[in-house]
């Protein structure tokens, strides 16, 4: 590789770097939305968690539902379990795809809920 | 700093008839070898630096050195003295690049490049501190305790986070029960205070080292009488910075000539990795972010930039291993050299070498390994991998300063240092640059001139 | 052929010993040998007796002709005893009461087997000279030849007849015919001839003989610098080894005496000597040959003698004198004229014009390069080789010279013996010398059987 050539490898890597900030400023720019994702929850119903915290263990939160009942046959430890079960998830959330989907194909994580369970 | 053998390396005498010498002599200065560094300089790649008979051919194959005071030559003379105050305050080890020129081209076998860079490793040991972390770091033994290390620190980071109840207090403020993702075990804001600290101490660790040292470099280098006035720092840093950029000094080497490249990867690979760190590390404070984050997705162009610069570094580091691998061939092509009198003349790399491509690997494919098991869901092992992969993140950054990785930090101030001084320049004396120099030129005797 | 008497070699009153080998240390060994009372085969690979030595111009460290010292030991070979046949076959010749020398040119020992009683068994090959003894010398064939070929002698410097007298002073004193380089069926020579010495039909002929002991002094070649790619050996012309300024140096060589450089045959005003080229080299030879110090000193001298307006340097990594001779490096530094500069030369840049050398001088600290009109590499000595089977059966130390001196009683090699630069490099001197020491043993031996230096050993 002549020198020429390198400088100019070089050069494209280091605007190849570059290209996500021009991206976010572009995004930023054009205004778009920030937490798009999430279509709101139907009108008066209540929050099982705030969002934020919702949003950061509710795999955890599903799995460790799904364990107490199925493993440990324990429905009675906080009320009314089916209530908070997936099933219920669409009582405010009718919509699967906008509620679920939208935000894990943004964030490329494979959802394996709807594998066996149906929304 | 002229590199002869008899100026100081004279041992001084002492005469009985000293009180009636008439005039007081200069006295030369006494030369303390020092034993303990030639044998860890034996250890660390020089062990054929007994070899070397001071025949220069190193110094004259290099196409880095500079005309005025040629390395490795004297270098060499030094290593097997054992002259640590010299070796430590010599510049020319950083601008070496491990070429391997003068190594194949010494008469003897000595390797100069290994030793080269064993005294570069005996550098950034002399100058770091605390010295039982940087032994550690120079030695296979001692990365086993640097690794358990890096791991008790984390599960202690982790425990002590728990300990303190924020994340469950936080979500569990409702009243509900939650388990405990893995995650919040190492939530990113511990996770980057974590390694804003180890990072802060390698900052620290680099700059002491590097104020030592630019102290010693000063103190010699610059009590030659050629001491000129020193250019701007602004221009000083400009150059020596460029040099990096463009990685120009590599271009000059033979025998490693693909190491450009591979050493390219590893350095942009580097940067991109560390400009997304920065761009996540400053996520929740960034304007220009808001709602989602991370998990990024693989169309982001964060994302994809992290992936590119990752695989470049796989391959740099894969390409420089390979090319430490088949020196022989490469080398001393037509099998001239086989069995063990080949590996001893062209050694596949030292631990110090394989620490760091191993290091930098490690980390790279351990997070690829996590990126993969976590797209494909594999639970039972996406978190151990995780695990593996912040146990070598922690032991990159405590043996950053320690390892060969510091040449980051000391060859761009060996560059600094002589871009700044104007010293170290390489005059065109190879006989392709100057056809036209004066001393080129033999007179004609009469009969001859057409 | 009736002018071909038979190959007899005398048996002396000590019994018989081959000398392999006829350059110094082999002519000596032979004639030493002689005068001790064994009958001698001296065998000669080349087609003269003299060697390596014959191709100098000057020895250190008196400066004289080589063929000086040559020529007293030719003579005590050709008169002493009386004298000796020129047939270069018919090689029966009476050596005085002692004992009888005889010497076969263009000849290789083939075998070598041990009989009984610490004896060996030679069968010796000789080549045809395709000249008979008849030969004056007069020349005739060379004015008729067509054949131009490199003169072997003169290292290529020039180019000779494929019959020619192989060189000015060679002895015995008879043209040889290189047939290689014939042209096919050319029969010009022959006819030219006054002589009739010359038949093309000449047989390959063998010899066998039994001696007592053996003494291999096969000498010594330059090492080959054409594997010295670094420093522009082959690629200038100006470019050359040690031993080729010895023959652009001599009075008989190629130039007749004037030192000058073979691209354009001007007078060199500045002359390099690289030391150490290939020597102390673990790619080329990791020895030293302990001469080329002492010769490029030499040569230097008397380059500096021929042309006063001669600039030298003498580019080296240790300046190396063995002995007494140091005063001889000490005296050459006096000339102001040539230096010694410390540092080996790692390349000599052939692109241009004139060669350059690049090198670190290390007396400064600095990189230099240096521009020459003739560059001489100053290269190491390598033993001999032949393919022969008693040749590669002998003993061999790590870097390929012959060993014997050691050798058990039992083992095969025990009774030959090895002198001169076939043992290890050295001067001439030394050779000579070491040629005395090796007749000694082989003189124990053809007494008892057994080597002088093996207390266990038993015949």
């Amino acid at each position: 590789m002549t020198n020429g050539n390198y400088r100019r490898v070089v050069m494209v890597g280091l605007v190849v770097m570059g290209l996500p900030v021009l991206f976010s400023l572009v995004d930023y720019a054009r205004g778009a939305e920030g937490e798009p994702f999430l279509a709101p929850a139907k009108p008066d119903t209540a929050c099982i968690l705030e969002s934020a915290a919702m949003r950061y263990t509710h795999m955890t939160f599903l799995k460790d539902l799904r364990d107490r009942v199925v493993r440990e046959e324990n429905r009675s430890a906080e009320g009314d379990l089916d209530a908070r079960g997936m099933n219920s998830c669409r009582g405010c959330h009718p919509d699967r795809a906008a509620f679920c989907d939208r935000c894990h194909d943004r964030a490329s994580v494979r959802l394996d809920c709807f594998d066996c369970h149906k929304y | 700093m002229v590199p002869s053998v008899g100026d100081e390396t004279t041992m001084v005498k002492r005469s009985p008839h000293r009180d009636s010498a008439p005039a007081k002599k200069p006295r030369p200065k006494r030369v303390v070898p020092d034993r303990e560094v030639v044998r860890r300089l034996l250890g660390s790649g020089g062990d054929a630096m007994g070899q070397c008979m001071q025949c220069a051919t190193c110094s004259a194959v290099c196409e880095l050195t500079p005309d005025d005071a040629p390395f490795p030559r004297k270098e060499m003379l030094w290593a097997q003295w054992g002259l640590v105050d010299r070796l430590v305050s010599d510049v020319d080890i950083w601008l070496c690049h491990e070429c391997h020129d003068c190594t194949v081209r010494c008469p003897r076998g000595a390797r100069p490049g290994d030793v080269m860079a064993a005294l570069r490793q005996a550098c950034v040991s002399h100058y770091s501190f605390p010295q039982g972390l940087a032994r550690a770091a120079a030695a296979p033994a001692g990365l086993v305790w640097i690794v358990l290390a890096s791991a008790a620190l984390l599960a202690a980071a982790s425990i002590g986070w728990d300990a303190t109840g924020v994340t469950v207090a936080e979500l569990t403020g409702g009243g509900t029960r939650i388990a405990i993702p893995f995650w919040t075990r190492f939530p990113h804001g511990l996770l980057i205070a974590l390694f804003l600290t180890v990072f802060a101490f390698d900052v620290a660790v680099l700059g002491l080292g590097m104020r030592r040292y630019w102290r010693a470099l000063s103190a010699t280098a610059l009590s030659a009488p050629t001491r000129a006035t020193p250019n701007a720092w602004g221009q000083s840093l400009r150059a020596a910075l460029g040099r990096i950029v463009w990685h120009d000094d590599f271009a000059s080497c033979q025998h490693e000539a693909r190491r450009r490249f591979g050493h390219g990867l590893v350095v942009y690979g580097t940067v991109g990795l560390m400009v997304v760190d920065l761009w996540v590390v400053t996520a929740r404070q960034n304007p220009l972010l808001s709602g989602l984050v991370y998990p990024l997705g693989l169309a982001d162009p964060w994302k994809l930039l992290a992936n590119l610069a990752g695989v470049a570094l796989v391959m740099g580091c894969v390409m420089m291993g390979i090319e430490r691998l088949r020196r022989r061939e490469r080398w001393f092509p037509g099998g001239k050299w086989s069995g063990l009198e080949g590996v001893r003349r062209a050694p596949s790399g030292t631990y110090g070498d394989w620490l760091l491509l191993g290091l930098i690997s490690t980390v790279v494919l351990t997070g690829f390994v996590t990126e993969g098991l976590h797209l494909f869901r594999v639970d039972e092992l996406r978190y151990a991998a995780y695990a593996a992969h912040l146990v070598s993140v922690t032991t990159l950054f405590v043996v950053l300063p320690y390892s060969k990785l510091a040449h980051l930090a000391y060859r761009t101030l060996a560059f600094l240092f002589v871009e700044r001084y104007g010293l170290r320049r390489r005059a065109a004396v190879r006989a392709e640059t100057a056809p036209a120099a004066s001393c080129a030129q033999p007179k004609l005797s009469p009969q001859e001139v057409p | 052929m009736s002018d071909q008497g038979p190959l007899t070699v005398p048996e002396g009153p000590r019994g018989r010993l081959l000398v392999v080998g006829g350059g110094i240390a082999g002519l000596s060994a032979a004639i030493e040998a002689a005068e001790a009372g064994f009958g001698v085969a001296l065998v000669e690979r080349e087609a003269y007796l003299g060697g390596r030595v014959a191709q100098m111009h000057q020895y250190f460290p008196k400066l004289c002709p080589p063929l000086c010292g040559l020529e007293i030991n030719l003579r005590r070979l050709r008169s002493e005893g009386g004298p000796v046949s020129r047939d270069p076959r018919r090689v029966s010749a009476p050596w005085g009461a002692s004992g009888s020398l005889a010497y076969l040119t263009l000849t290789e020992v083939q075998e070598i087997t041990r009989v009984s009683g610490g004896r060996h068994r030679v069968r010796l090959r000789q080549r045809p000279r395709f000249v008979t003894a008849r030969c004056t010398a007069c020349g005739a064939c060379t004015s008729v030849c067509p054949v131009e070929r490199p003169h072997p002698f003169d290292l290529g410097l020039r180019s000779s007849k494929a019959i020619a007298l192989p060189h000015a002073a060679a002895f015995p004193t008879l043209y040889a015919i290189d047939r290689d380089a014939c042209e096919p069926s050319c029969t010009r020579c022959v006819s030219a001839c006054p002589q009739q010495a010359i038949d093309l039909g000449m047989p390959e002929r063998e010899l066998e003989l039994e001696v007592a002991a053996v003494i291999w002094a096969t000498g010594w070649e330059p090492y080959g610098a054409k594997a010295l790619t670094d420093l522009g050996f082959g690629a200038h012309p100006d470019v050359i080894t040690n031993l080729m300024l010895e023959r652009l140096a001599a009075p008989q060589g190629p130039t007749g005496g004037r030192i000058t450089c073979p691209s354009d045959g001007r007078v060199p005003e500045r002359v390099a000597f690289v030391q150490c080229a290939g020597s102390r080299d673990v790619d080329h030879l990791e020895y030293c040959s302990g001469v080329c110090c002492l010769a490029s000193a030499k040569q230097a001298r008397y380059l500096r003698a021929a042309h006063p307006g001669v600039d030298v340097s003498i580019y080296y990594i240790d300046r190396r004198a063995a002995g007494n001779q140091e005063r001889f490096l000490a005296t050459t530094a006096e000339d102001e004229r040539l230096q010694f500069v410390p540092g080996k030369v790692a390349r000599v840049d052939v692109s241009g014009r004139f060669p350059v050398l690049e090198f670190e001088n290390v007396a400064t600290g600095r990189l230099e390069a240096a521009t020459a009109d003739l560059v001489v590499l100053a290269t190491g000595m390598v033993p001999s080789q032949s393919d022969t089977p008693a040749f590669r059966e002998l003993g061999r130390d790590a870097w390929g010279f012959l060993t014997g001196l050691e050798a058990r009683t039992n083992e095969p090699s025990a009774g030959q013996f090895v002198a001169g630069c076939a043992r290890q490099p050295m001067d001439v001197s030394s050779s000579v010398r070491d040629a005395t020491s090796a007749v000694a043993r082989a003189l124990a031996w053809g007494r008892t059987g057994r080597n002088a230096f093996d207390r266990r050993g038993a015949p």
